[in-house]
């Protein structure tokens, strides 16, 4: 008899609706949280699927265009993005009129996210001599610039450095993706004398 | 020579140990939240340090656009939703080979309007107080935030052009420019077709017009278009269509942009059959006048 009772009592809890917050896997993403209720359907298009809740249907009225969002819905692109630089210190040294500075970094990256990455000058602060603008960083005119080579890069020539610069892109997975970047600069014999230095921040992220 | 020192230092953040190499890494690379205004979730990130030594990260948040060709843009005072992020701590020190958890707490304004922003989750490696000027390199998980509410999807098709409109062989090269006006952001769909004067099909083909296109954003494409030399193609009028469907609720909006097809050789012998034709109206009017 107890056995039975604890059987039924058992099947019982097994059998009741759970209120959690619970992780749920796919290939492509994770919902990892998800509203109180125990019902919903999976609707799947596009890059991602959505998770639609009872009660929380993110299309509600649906008029020529326009529709009802409704909140408490989160999802993740559950891949990783990672980011090597090879040389953290780039001295150009004395720079002269009659040749062209220059020195090189390779940044390498790596993801599994589907869409691919980008790879951007994030912001740009400090103080540098003129930026180049003929697309070749030449001896005898000041000018300064910026090249990058690799499979995924964008860059053409030399070009100056400016916030939201992109550098490379790849729309697929990649694994220790590298673009080579250098930095070149030369002066003329009417640049300013004086020390110049300038504050790089390259950002990385899934493309969208 | 005029010595002239001027000197640029790029310097990187310099690691610990004096090793050169740098490698972090973040998760999940991107994120989506439906919140309503006046309410608040938590999201996190995920720092791996694949170094050997500890190594100081900082957090931060920036804004996301993106250009016309679809790629992300990162920066400050570009979503107001920037404001609305803010982590748990400014600065995190992970050891060697360690992954650390960083949560963020994401809180809409009460009356905020609905619709999508877009914001960087971003972690730099370095320390928050630089004294050399630097490069750092940054990792950033993109969060698409959708305030709840009405969501209104609604590209244009701002530009459809080729250069010139009269087209002598068969392969053409269009331009769209598309827009989304609408709140929300949307993947787009593209289909182009060469039409005759008589409606006839020549060419029917999908077309890839990019990713997502962010709301209030615009997006340039180049679309080349091969006519297969299978298709008959008579000289004349076409009317070449792009059509793009849209959105969630898959609507479509198309434009229509005509041209003339004048192929070389018909053109050649049009006008030598013009020219003769003249000639003898000239040999026949002198003929008839020296009677």
């Amino acid at each position: 008899m107890k056995k039975a009772i604890a059987t039924i009592i058992t099947l019982a809890i097994m059998g009741l609706p759970v209120c959690s917050r619970s992780e749920m896997n796919s290939a492509s993403y994770t919902i990892y949280a998800d509203s109180v209720n125990t019902g919903g359907i999976l609707s799947t298009g596009g890059a991602f699927s959505m998770e639609d809740t009872i009660g929380e249907s993110p299309v509600g009225i649906i008029t020529g265009g326009v529709y009802e969002t409704r909140g408490g819905y989160q999802a993740m692109v559950s891949s990783s993005i990672y980011m090597t630089i090879s040389s953290t210190s780039l001295n150009l040294g004395e720079l002269s009129a009659s040749s062209v500075s220059a020195v090189s970094t390779t940044v390498e990256i790596t993801t599994n996210a589907e869409d691919g990455y980008v790879l951007s000058v994030g912001s740009l602060t400090g103080t540098s001599i003129s930026a180049v603008s003929d697309g070749a960083v030449t001896a005898g005119a000041e000018e300064y610039g910026l090249s990058a080579t690799g499979f995924d890069s964008l860059l053409i020539g030399d070009v100056g450095i400016a916030n939201g610069l992109n550098i490379s892109v790849s729309g697929t997975p990649v694994t220790s993706a590298s673009t080579i970047l250098g930095l070149k600069a030369s002066i003329s014999p009417a640049t300013t004398p004086g020390a110049r230095s300038q504050n790089i921040s390259l950002v990385a992220s899934a493309n969208l | 020579m005029k010595k002239v020192i001027a000197t640029i230092f790029v310097i990187f953040t310099a690691l610990a140990c004096g090793s050169a190499v740098h490698a972090f890494g973040i998760s999940p690379v991107k994120q989506y939240l439906t919140i309503t205004p006046g309410t608040g979730q938590l999201i996190y990130v995920e720092v791996s340090n694949s170094d050997s030594v500890a190594k100081k990260f900082d957090v931060g948040i920036l804004g996301v656009k993106q250009n016309d060709k679809g790629i992300p843009i990162f920066g400050e005072h570009l979503d107001e939703a920037e404001n609305w992020v803010i982590p748990e701590a400014r600065n995190v020190e992970i050891l060697p080979n360690s992954t650390k958890k960083i949560e963020f707490a994401v809180s809409v304004p009460f009356g905020t309007q609905s619709g999508g922003h877009y914001v960087g989750l971003v972690v730099r490696e370095g320390s928050a107080d630089w004294s050399d000027v630097g490069i750092s390199g940054e990792l950033a998980s993109i969060v698409t935030i959708q305030v709840a509410g009405e969501t209104r999807e609604n590209v244009s098709v701002e530009m459809w052009k080729t250069s010139g409109w009269i087209k002598i062989g068969r392969q053409w090269n269009f331009f769209a420019k598309l827009q989304n006006n609408g709140n929300i952001d949307t993947a787009l769909m593209g289909e182009v077709r060469v039409r005759s004067w008589g409606e006839n099909i020549v060419y029917s083909s999908a077309v890839n017009l990019g990713n997502r296109l962010l709301a209030n954003t615009g997006r340039s494409v180049e679309i080349p278009i091969l006519v297969s030399d299978d298709a008959t193609m008579w000289p004349g009028l076409y009317r070449v269509e792009i059509k793009v469907q849209y959105g969630r609720l898959g609507q479509t909006i198309s434009s229509v942009q005509n041209l003339i097809y004048l192929p070389i050789w018909p053109s050649l012998l049009c006008v030598v059959v013009f020219f003769i034709i003249i000639a003898l109206f000239v040999l026949l009017k002198n003929k008839l006048s020296g009677k």
